[in-house]
């Protein structure tokens, strides 16, 4: 992008230099041919007149020299004219102006003998002189013969060389002025494209500097969310302290959504969102998204309705991750500024292509609130970034990210996002996107999460490096817990010593770190263990986006804050582990539960059954009260905020007696 | 005096001052006019004269009364026409040693032959284009000379004209002057204006 921009501007620079070349020469070409074809002759011309102004007075003493009767005075009296006219000056140029004459008359009407006073005078050859022919009239009007005479172009050249001269000094001032004009637009777009190069350079500072920022917020939170995620599983903590854990947990998990949120804009920014689409199945995509919503309209208690054309297709081929984040965005801002009312998220088919291979489906996705709604002037506005921080209207929380987000994703996806709104009774966010209908239904992702405790067969070794602390204690703490030993290694020089020491069966490997870094680490280890298996771990967006961890030799990648179920993922198939899952040994904690009465455990099977989340953690909050259920109501509250539903089922049929 | 009187009183007299103007205007222009139109027949006359005088043949247009007859043409102006003719009698008295008699002839009276053939025709009116048309085709027949000082009657066809430039010249229509075979000498045409119909 940058170097054809760059391209750009250079070939506007000669662009420019080019067309004033072009204006110069057309200037020095126009200014020439206005003398040849339009001053010259003009001039040319005037002084063509003053030639026959001239040659016709001259005539006119000729004439009377020529009517003499008598032959002597003739003579002597043409002989006078001859040398009046050979004699008289120019009083400008100081030259003659009649340079030489003929005569030819017309010797019926002339008492001569014929030929005898046809005679030539003077200069007769003259370059460049006016040749003038001229009547010579009788007194009778009678034409007595024919003058030619040469009149001097001294009248001409200097009129012309006055002309030139003040042409060719126009000419310099306009070819100055031209080229002033043309220096002063070079001087201005090198100095415009300066500040552009400024513009980007700043842009893509202000990007790197997100990027970072990110990064440094991401670190701290991974610890923050590690030990909370610890704490929720230990039940002596959270007797003492669920409130405040649970607090901590949202408040980091919050956090956790607008630094995604500013690395999704720095990353849409530099045009570097990717999607990656997936087999997704409509009906368990649009219900997760409905639970949620409606959960959290039924806490501002207004209405959510959901709508969904019945044929729409059982599998489509979409990025479920930013699919989900855009209609979330849309359906909470929704909520957020609806009051009272209604909140409708509308799913219609309105278009396919062909059936058979290659199959789409174009789907429409409104979401429609009677909240406030929006004036038409400040549509734009609303997907302008950040806007939402100067907007003392709505006195909403978050980045006011989501909407540019959302729209670049919508772009990036094929669509359009469209807005209609009308103050006062309510918005319609809306966009339609066309996409592949799978073939193969895909299978359902499998929602439930079981709990894991440990796994079989020997204890493996991991080494965990990272410089920080309480990133490495919250790694100690979770891969403990499901029965690993853990090593620690607070920078890659300590860690490539540890592992050829203590020869652990995986390494978490930090990237970022001082002294020698990850990378340096990793390639230090794969000159004496080329096969161990070490996973990269960092916050770092960029890095993980680049692709450079595969392009070191690093196993497998691991972002920060570290999901559970991926750690578990990565470390199954680097080990190749079995689990062991808390409900294999359940009947230990079966005993140390006490059960609600079976008409509840009914009822919440068929809250679980419908997913009808609502109406679970009102029966969940009930239990609450009692301290004797609580050990019960811990071990499905985690289940009901994952919407592990199936899940949930399982256990609560488990205990049932009938 | 009411409020309309005090009102209308001056607005008539504007208005009768704005005619005034409007009359004065108009003659001028027209007086304009008739002081260029009469200003070329009454320069035209020594050309006419040069012209004729330049005739090879002047010598065989001499009447049996041994004038040599011009006419001054009109169309239906015979006050100017009258004042015209004698404008160019008086500077035509004798060409070449001839005497010469202007006579003030109607264009009707010329062409359906009430007339003999002059030695030269001077037009004394603008003509319309049929009418000089008309007046050309019988130069052309009788291998006389049709003057006109008005312009754009010799690119029409007139034989000779004005050509009023920063000097006047004669001005020769080459097209007519062939086809009527008068015979012009060569001084003059060397120092005359040329139009060539077929160029």
């Amino acid at each position: 992008m940058k170097p054809a921009k760059n391209r750009w501007y250079a070939s506007s620079r000669w662009l420019i230099s080019l067309f004033f070349v072009v204006l110069l020469a057309a200037l020095v070409l126009s200014l020439g041919r206005y003398w040849k074809t339009v001053l010259e002759p003009r001039l040319r011309d005037a002084a063509n007149t003053q030639a026959q102004t001239l040659a016709q007075a001259q005539a006119t003493v000729l004439a009377i020299a020529l009517q003499e009767e008598n032959t002597d005075a003739r003579d002597r009296a043409l002989q006078e004219a001859v040398h009046r006219i050979l004699l008289a000056t120019d009083p400008g140029s100081g030259g003659r102006l009649i340079r030489g004459f003929t005569v030819q008359l017309d010797y019926e009407l002339i008492n001569a003998e014929a030929g005898s006073l046809d005679r030539s005078y003077g200069e007769i050859d003259c370059k460049g002189c006016f040749n003038v022919d001229t009547a010579l009239i009788g007194r009778e009007d009678e034409l007595l013969g024919v003058a030619g005479f040469q009149v001097g172009d001294e009248f001409f050249v200097l009129l012309s060389s006055d002309m030139q001269g003040k042409l060719y000094t126009e000419t310099a001032l306009s070819f100055a002025l031209l080229v002033v004009v043309w220096v002063l637009i070079l001087v201005l777009f090198k100095r415009l494209e300066r500040a552009r190069q400024l513009l980007e350079t700043s842009n893509l500072a202000k990007t790197r500097f997100m990027a970072n920022v990110s990064h440094e917020l991401r670190t701290p939170l991974n610890a923050i969310l590690g030990y909370t995620h610890l704490y929720q599983k230990d039940r002596s903590l959270m007797e003492r302290y669920a409130n405040g854990i649970q607090t901590i947990d949202r408040s980091a998990q919050h956090l956790l959504l607008m630094i995604n949120d500013v690395l999704d804009f720095s990353k849409a920014d530099s045009d570097k969102l990717t999607l990656s689409p997936k087999e997704v199945v409509l009906e368990d995509f649009l219900d997760g998204l409905v639970e949620m919503s409606r959960v959290r309209a039924r806490l501002k208690d207004i209405a959510f309705v959901h709508e969904r054309y019945s044929g729409l297709p059982a599998t489509v081929l979409v990025d479920p991750t930013r699919l989900r984040q855009i209609l979330l965005n849309l359906l909470n801002n929704a909520i957020k500024f609806t009051a009272k009312g209604v909140v409708t998220f509308r799913v219609t088919e309105i278009g396919h292509g062909p059936v058979g291979e290659g199959e789409n489906v174009m789907l429409r996705f409104d979401v429609c609130d009677t909240g406030i709604g929006i004036p038409k002037d400040q549509w734009d506005a609303i997907f302008v970034p950040f806007q939402q921080l100067d907007n003392a209207h709505t006195q909403a929380e978050g980045t006011g990210l989501g909407l540019t987000i959302s729209r670049k994703l919508v772009d990036l996806m094929g669509g359009n996002l469209n807005l209609d709104s009308t103050p006062g009774k309510g918005s319609t966010f809306w966009f339609a996107l066309s996409l592949p209908v799978a073939q193969v239904s895909a299978p359902r992702p499998e929602v439930m999460e079981r709990v894991v405790s440990g796994y079989i067969g020997q204890p493996r070794r991991l080494l965990s490096v990272d410089d920080n602390a309480y990133n490495r204690d919250v790694m100690r703490h979770t891969l403990e817990q499901w029965g690993f030993d853990v090593e620690e290694a607070e920078d890659g020089r300590q860690a490539v010593e540890r592992v050829n020491r203590q020869q652990p069966d995986l390494v978490l490997m930090d990237l970022i770190m001082p002294d020698m870094d990850g990378f340096a680490a990793l390639e230090a280890i794969r000159a004496t263990h080329p096969d161990l298996p070490v996973v990269a771990v960092t916050a770092s967006m960029r890095l993980s986006e680049d692709s450079q961890w595969a392009e070191a030799g690093f196993s497998d990648f691991l972002t920060k804050p570290i999901e559970e179920a991926a750690l578990l993922d990565t470390l199954q198939r680097h080990l190749h582990l079995q689990w062991i899952y808390r409900d294999d040994d359940q009947p230990a904690i079966n005993a140390a539960l006490e059960l609600p009465p079976q008409e509840v455990l009914k009822a919440l099977a068929a809250h679980a059954r419908r997913h009808n989340i609502l109406d679970l953690r009102g029966e969940l909050d009930r239990l609450t009260h009692e301290p004797r259920f609580r050990a019960f109501v811990e071990q499905m509250e985690p289940l009901v905020r994952g919407y592990q539903f199936k899940r949930l089922l399982e256990i609560l049929q488990a205990h049932q007696t009938d | 005096m009411s409020r309309d009187e005090k009102i209308a009183r001056p607005l008539g007299g504007l208005l009768v001052v704005l005619a005034v103007l409007c009359l004065l205007t108009q003659l001028a222009h027209s007086q304009g006019i008739n002081s260029f139109m009469e200003r070329r027949v009454e320069l035209g006359f020594r050309l006419f004269r040069t012209l004729l005088s330049a005739d090879q043949d002047l010598d065989k247009r001499v009447d049996s009364g041994g004038y040599l007859p011009l006419y001054l043409l009109y169309r239906d102006e015979s006050e100017d026409a009258q004042r015209f003719g004698e404008g160019l009698r008086r500077q035509s008295a004798v060409l070449r040693g001839i005497p010469v008699r202007v006579e003030v002839v109607s264009l009707d009276e010329l062409l359906v032959g009430a007339r003999p053939v002059p030695a030269g025709l001077y037009l004394g009116q603008p003509l319309f284009k049929r009418e000089l048309r008309g007046l050309v085709e019988y130069g052309v027949a009788n291998g006389v000379v049709v003057f006109s000082p008005f312009e754009g009657d010799v690119e029409k066809g007139a034989l000779a004209g004005v050509a009023v430039e920063s000097r006047v010249r004669p001005y020769i229509n080459d097209t007519t002057l062939k086809r009527s075979g008068i015979r012009i000498k060569s001084f003059f045409l060397r120092v005359a204006k040329h139009y060539d119909e077929t160029r």
